[in-house]
């Protein structure tokens, strides 16, 4: 088999009971691709693995490796190696005979499996442990095992469920970095599912971002966090900022939309936001949903009246480590969240709680998405 | 809320096998926002429920107001406790739920009402007072265990990790409702975690544990610009650590040398700092403190509306990129310096620094570190990992 | 270490409740009251002296009189001046046949049982519900009516033969057909203790090894037997025991062969207590090690799973393979297990009024019954007895055996719960003749002759069995349950008590339920204990050996549907109620 195979994904339905999981399911990944599968608990990513790998048999649609339909070919033929959220390592089994197990089943020589066995450790890094039970093995020397077992496999596709959920943050982070190297090196085509998208980010080279089973988005990481197709997907982030605004004027030549954001008699904000590629087409007389991150808005003290700026008193102050987090009310009860970079120098800032200022953003950072209905843009804002 | 003292509290499980609690001696009074952080197994939600009263402990006292707790059952202490699990009661409704604090203190059917309505809409869940628990999503659920402990009136919030069971995405926008929630009511609580990044988001002050012992104890600044060991520092945030050892030392200088030979710092040292000269020692940088300066002019990662009064001094040394990885937000850098130890730098990627991999760069490292001392046998421990 | 910080202001506060100050009502005080440590001691105290006294005594009491008459039994069973040691060389006889049966038994139940389990747990279609109920069916039928089902059945010409057009039985009562039978009553708790098995197995680990290459097949030897390992092992055991002490049945279909607890009655009837003692305190004996073996050694035993023989677990693995041992394991099922144990529903049906063979009304089922000698009215005492022993057994039964079902879940005693644990079990495990005659010798008249053979007597025997039955269903569920959820309920304010009228007991429920239908099919159905301790009063079961042994078969028959109609009614009853969890 090709060491790099494409997975395919046609009009795949798969249900359960009366639920349907997967429908009209397609995916296409190219060979020797890191591809990421990002979205929450219960979004369907294990499902979606365990039709690749044969687990489950879709009851519509076909499942194309290298261009082979392999839609009824068992999953003990399928030979995809794949590693688990809990890493299911057979307890009763030392290492080595967890490692060697996919050869051993198929009455591979002896000598051979234990060569490539070897050679399989050796790459994970975990060299001299063959005899010892899981049970005696940290949680990420386990996750290592668990990958050389997936390694052993022939077909040149690595499935990875929520592999580094189990460890510690730090854990985690290195591992990143370890496993993308190794794929690449190895040059397997690999499907990563995750529920952290930074995680996604860090390893893949495209990633779709899946909702109820659906592909809501389908891209590389800057196609995704630059060009967000939806709110969903933005958010996904971290903290926006969203604002119910009307369209008032389109200025083609320089490619800008203008807006209101008018609450009542009161409140009345103005925002100019630069046109680009993705964002839908509006029209004079629109409603509009205007959505900035928070890593692109800035803080600034005092006041100034123009567009794209808020004004109002610092409520909270979060250090993260590496970022400070402000929340911002405005005069209206509204919250707003600005974050910003900063290393030790730099924190020792001259803002403090209750203090007045400006929160603002750039043109060009701004993304607007079709207005939702006032029933989902409540929820939206409840939710900073 | 009424002074907790711990006074040399051990706690053991299994006959002796387990120490959860080691000679523990603290003090709790009227206080904010304060959180048990670290790695699982590490004594933290033992040490909560001795503290609420749940455990009592194998030896030491723990005193209420000066009274033994020992004497008094928790059904007559009146706290507020959010278990891990929710553990919410599921043959009852949200409402019947909230209502139950006061239900089994014998409270009038009006007040209850009154009471469980209120807290319910102070967590946005007045809509579901029907509804029973199999019904609700996982956020919806620990909202109800929110609002039954705020319906005992209770001045003192426990919380078992409840934010454990909920995804990224929700997470992040729920502690700080949670905050909110706690302050506007002016509660005290206390919360247990294994996630740093919600200690630091949410906290006033951070006690880290590890093997039942307390490691450090601060504000989230404190641990993280100060923490007083290896472990601790590892703990929050990212860190680049290099080893190497020093000389030329001064009172508050010394030159550190990395140990894969070659390159030296200027390193300033903290006052009252007990390095000799020759010591081993682990020097630590933020991944964020890492300057990252592109050979044919000097780019500064910095926030643009910052002045500095004066440009602080660098040591710097050559490097090559060996990754670049963009990551929404941030940009991540993998760099391998000239000697060969591999470091990482992050920074915000709004000021798209253009340097690729494979780049050949200077890299920047200040000079106030975090500075520890390096033994032999704490090798041996960190590297068991 | 000190952590202070400034006093904080609330913005908001809850308002406060009307009563300044809360007022309790009656019940919570009741409950507040009765929370303190000394009634829960006082609680622990009773039903532990309950239950040693109910089921340990009397265990006790015949290793007592075994060393206390022991110059007697000697000379009875092994140095009688007329037989010499023929006493001894018999039990020996019987003790082996009733090991060999026991052994061929439970290899059998298990060759039928896994592909039967595995089909229950690891497949989805239509009517796995129905085939589900139908594999429970014989657990339904009470020993006595299953052995007179499969007599029935095998051993007459109304049976099998009689549609194959022999002559007379095809098997006749022996060997043989004791072990059919047991391997029929013992189906369902292997069954059911392999299904448990396989569900609780993680289908993720068989999901890993069939993406890593392994047939079926293959995955079920290396990797769902090994991590069933133990619970298999312990449900061999206790099937393995179940055999051995098996009486009622054993009764029907063995004729003149005797098995160990069969000759405990014979002893016992011809008033040879010394041997009898003797015997049954061998097999009491035998079933406490046989404990003590499943849950100390049960860790160690190893399975073979090193060896892989991929070509051949293949060829298994296929799809017509895998389709013929099913259909295999199906029949066989239909065959030997529950076509013979409901066998006395068609029987009944067909010799209700008109004797099939000659046409008279001869040996018909209204004949025998309305007969001279009144075994209808017989029958109804009978039935009115068994349902009030069973009811009142239960009661006693749920009064203590709840709060010991407290004890075993909760209370952290260390070495002294895990020894009270393996003592709840003995009822199940030791033979019920044995058990049956040991309260006879303690509470009767050669003990503290408290109770005569008679009602009582065979109340504190049927308490003594179904405890069990209602303990284990509770344990549970308690161990299923969050106990998180009662420290909450604490926090919250409620006290012990109210916690476990609120929190604990809803919770429990279905549990007590499920036992409590246990304990009353138990009792309903319990032969062996009965015999030995009844004296002229008779249950259900009884009646059905006495009439076998005067051949009135149709009468026999008759009651025996009474109580198969009645299990089944119970064992639906409890499917839904076992569904409500």
């Amino acid at each position: 088999m090709n060491a790099m195979p494409s997975i395919k994904l046609e009009d795949i339905t798969v249900t359960r009971g009366k639920r349907k999981i997967l429908e009209h399911f397609n995916l296409d990944i190219k060979n020797g691709e890191y591809f990421a599968l990002v979205g929450e608990t219960g979004a369907g990513k294990t499902t979606i693995l365990n039709v690749i790998s044969g687990l489950i048999v879709p009851e519509k649609g076909r499942v194309l490796i290298d261009d082979v339909d392999v839609t009824h070919v068992a999953a003990e033929r399928r030979d995809v190696g794949m590693v688990f959220e809990n890493y299911a390592l057979f307890p009763h089994y030392t290492v080595y005979k967890n490692v060697a197990y996919s050869h051993r089943v198929r009455d591979r020589n002896v000598e051979e499996t234990k060569k490539a066995a070897r050679e399989v450790l050796s790459l994970v890094l975990i060299p001299n442990r063959d005899d010892a039970l899981p049970k005696e093995l940290s949680g990420g020397m386990q996750q290592r095992v668990a990958l050389a077992r997936a390694l052993m496999t022939d077909s040149g596709i690595l499935l990875f469920d929520d592999p580094f959920s189990a460890l510690d943050a730090g854990l985690r982070m290195s591992l990143r970095i370890e496993l993308k190297n190794l794929a690449r090196d190895l040059g397997t085509t690999v499907v990563h599912c995750t529920n952290d998208v930074e995680e996604a980010m860090m390893v893949a080279n495209r990633l779709a971002i899946i909702k109820d089973g659906y592909i809501e988005q389908l891209g590389t990481p800057d196609e995704i966090y630059f060009r967000p197709k939806s709110i969903y997907v933005a958010s996904f982030f971290g903290a926006v900022n969203v604002f119910k605004i009307k369209i008032t004027q389109i200025d083609v030549t320089r490619g800008y939309y203008f807006g209101i954001h008018e609450r009542g008699e009161q409140e009345r904000k103005e925002f100019g936001i630069a046109i680009k590629d993705g964002i839908p087409e509006f029209k004079v007389g629109d409603d509009a949903l205007l959505c900035v991150r928070a890593e692109h808005c800035y803080i600034n003290k005092g006041f100034r009246k123009k567009p794209n700026r808020i004004y109002g008193t610092i409520d909270e102050i979060s250090f993260l480590g590496h970022i400070l987090r402000f929340e911002v009310k405005d005069e209206f009860g509204k919250r707003y969240v600005a974050k910003r970079f900063v290393n030790e120098k730099t924190y020792h800032l001259q803002f403090q709680k209750g203090e007045t200022v400006t929160l603002g953003f750039h043109h060009k950072l701004a993304l607007l998405f079709n207005y939702p209905g006032d029933k989902e843009m409540e929820r939206l804002e409840q939710n900073i | 809320m009424p002074k907790i003292e711990l006074m040399d509290v051990t706690k053991t499980f299994s006959e002796g096998k387990v120490l959860a609690s080691d000679n523990i001696t603290l003090t709790i009074s009227d206080g904010d926002f304060v959180f048990l952080l670290g790695p699982s197994g590490c004594g933290k939600t033992t040490l909560l429920k001795l503290i609420a009263g749940l455990e009592d402990p194998s030896s030491g006292k723990i005193l209420v107001d000066g009274k033994d707790l020992g004497m008094v059952n928790p059904e007559d202490r009146n706290i507020g406790f959010v278990f891990q699990h929710f553990q919410i009661f599921p043959s009852m409704t949200v409402f019947e739920n909230v209502a139950y604090g006061m239900t089994v203190r014998g409270y009038d059917d009006a007040s209850i009402e009154r009471i469980a309505i209120e807290a319910l809409k102070l967590v946005k869940l007045d809509h579901r007072v029907l509804a029973y628990p199999k019904e609700l999503s996982t956020p919806e659920l620990q909202k109800v265990g929110l609002a039954r402990a705020i319906a005992t009136r209770s001045r003192t919030l426990f919380l078992d990790e409840p934010l454990g069971k909920l995804d990224p995405k929700i997470r992040r926008p729920f502690r700080h409702e949670l905050r909110r929630l706690i302050k506007t009511l002016g509660l005290t609580a206390i919360q247990v975690t294994h996630d740093q990044e919600e200690a630091m988001a949410i906290a006033d002050k951070i006690i880290v544990m590890r093997a039942g012992k307390i490691l450090q104890y601060g504000s989230p600044e404190d641990l993280y610009y100060r923490p007083n060991s290896i472990f601790v520092a590892n703990f929050f945030g990212e860190t680049n650590f290099l080893e190497g050892f020093v000389s030329n030392v001064t009172k508050d200088s010394c030159t550190f040398h990395l140990h894969l030979g070659g390159p030296k710092f200027e390193v300033k040292l903290a006052p009252g700092h007990a390095f000799k000269n020759g010591a081993q020692v682990m020097i630590g940088y933020r991944v964020e403190d890492i300057e990252l300066i592109e050979l044919h002019e000097s780019m500064q990662a910095e926030s643009q509306e910052l002045d500095l009064e004066d440009k602080p001094k660098m040591n710097t040394i050559k490097a090559s990129v060996t990754d670049a990885i963009f990551i929404g937000p941030s940009k991540r850098f993998i760099v391998k310096l000239e000697n060969g130890d591999v470091i990482q730098a992050k920074h915000s990627s709004k000021f798209l620094l253009d340097i690729q991999k494979g780049e050949d760069i200077l890299v920047g490292f200040h000079e106030h570190p975090m500075v520890f001392e390096y033994p032999d046998d704490l090798r041996k421990e960190l590297s068991k990992a | 270490m000190e952590i202070t910080a400034k006093e904080s202001r609330p913005d908001i506060e809850l308002s406060k409740p009307d009563f300044k100050k809360p007022q309790p009502g009656a019940v919570l005080k009741i409950e507040k009251f009765f929370s303190k440590p000394r009634y829960r001691i006082a609680l622990d105290a009773t039903t532990i002296g309950f239950f040693l006294f109910l089921i340990i005594g009397p265990l006790i009491s015949i290793i007592f009189s075994v060393i206390a008459k022991w110059s007697e039994i000697y000379t009875s069973v092994f140095a009688d001046p007329i037989t010499n040691d023929v006493q001894w060389q018999i039990m020996g006889t019987v003790l082996g046949r009733s090991f060999q049966i026991a052994a061929i038994a439970t290899l059998i139940d298990l060759a039928l049982g896994l592909p039967m389990a595995f089909i229950l747990t690891r497949y989805e279609f239509k009517g796995k519900k129905i085939l589900d109920t139908l594999v429970d069916l014989p657990m339904a039928v009470p020993t006595s009516a299953l052995g007179f089902s499969l007599y029935l059945f095998w051993g007459t010409n109304m049976g099998i033969s009689g549609m194959l057009g022999l002559d007379g039985g095809l098997i006749s009562t022996g060997p043989i057909l004791i072990i059919l039978t047991h391997v029929a009553f013992t189906y369902p708790f292997i069954v059911r203790n392999l299904k448990v098995i396989f569900q609780e197995t993680s289908k993720i680990y068989e999901d890993a090894a069939k993406s890593l290459g392994a047939p079926g097949f293959t995955v079920f030897r290396t990797i769902t037997l090994p991590l069933a390992k133990e619970g298999m092992i312990a449900g061999t055991i206790l099937a393995f025991t179940r055999s051995l002490g098996e009486t009622g049945a054993t009764i029907i279909v063995a004729g003149v062969f005797e098995t160990a607890p069969m000759y405990v009655v014979a002893l016992k009837d011809s008033l040879n207590f010394p041997a009898a003692a003797f015997l049954s305190m061998i097999l009491i004996l035998i079933s406490l090690i046989a404990l003590m073996f499943l849950r100390v050694f049960s860790r160690r035993v190893g399975f073979p799973v090193s060896r892989v023989f991929p070509k051949i677990e293949r060829a298994l693995s296929t799809k017509p393979a895998r389709i013929s041992r099913n259909a295999l394991g199906l029949s066989l099922f239909i065959v030997i297990v529950l076509v013979p144990a409901l066998y006395t529903v068609p029987y009944v049906i067909q010799w209700f009024s008109i004797n099939p063979f000659t046409g008279t009304t001869t040996n018909t089922v209204l004949a025998t019954l309305f007969a001279p000698d009144n075994k209808w009215a017989w029958l109804w005492v009978s039935v009115v007895n068994s349902l009030e022993i069973a009811g009142i057994s239960t009661l006693i039964c749920i009064a203590f055996g709840l709060p010991m079902a407290m004890i075993l879940a909760k209370r952290k005693w260390g070495k002294l719960k895990e020894l009270i644990d393996a003592l709840v079990d003995i009822p199940l495990i030791a033979p019920t003749a044995a058990l049956g005659f040991a309260m006879y010798l303690f509470w009767g008249p050669l003990g503290l002759n408290v109770f005569q053979p008679g009602f009582w007597l065979i109340i504190m025997v049927h308490v003594a069995m179904c405890f069990p039955y209602i303990v284990r269903p509770i344990v549970a569920i308690i161990q299923k349950t969050d106990p998180e959820l009662e420290a909450a309920a604490r926090t919250l304010g409620a006290s012990p008590l109210t916690t476990f009228r609120t929190i604990t007991l809803p919770k429990m429920l279905p549990g007590i339920i499920a036992g409590m239908i246990m304990s009353f099919t138990r009792s309903m159905g319990e032969t062996g204990a009965t015999i030995v301790v009844s004296g002229l009063i008779r249950t259900v079961p009884i009646i059905i050996v006495d009439w076998v042994e005067t051949s009135d078969l149709a009468a026999a028959g008759f009651a025996s549907l009474l109580l198969i109609i009645f299990s089944f009614i119970v064992l639906l009853l409890l499917r839904k109620t076992m569904e409500r969890t």
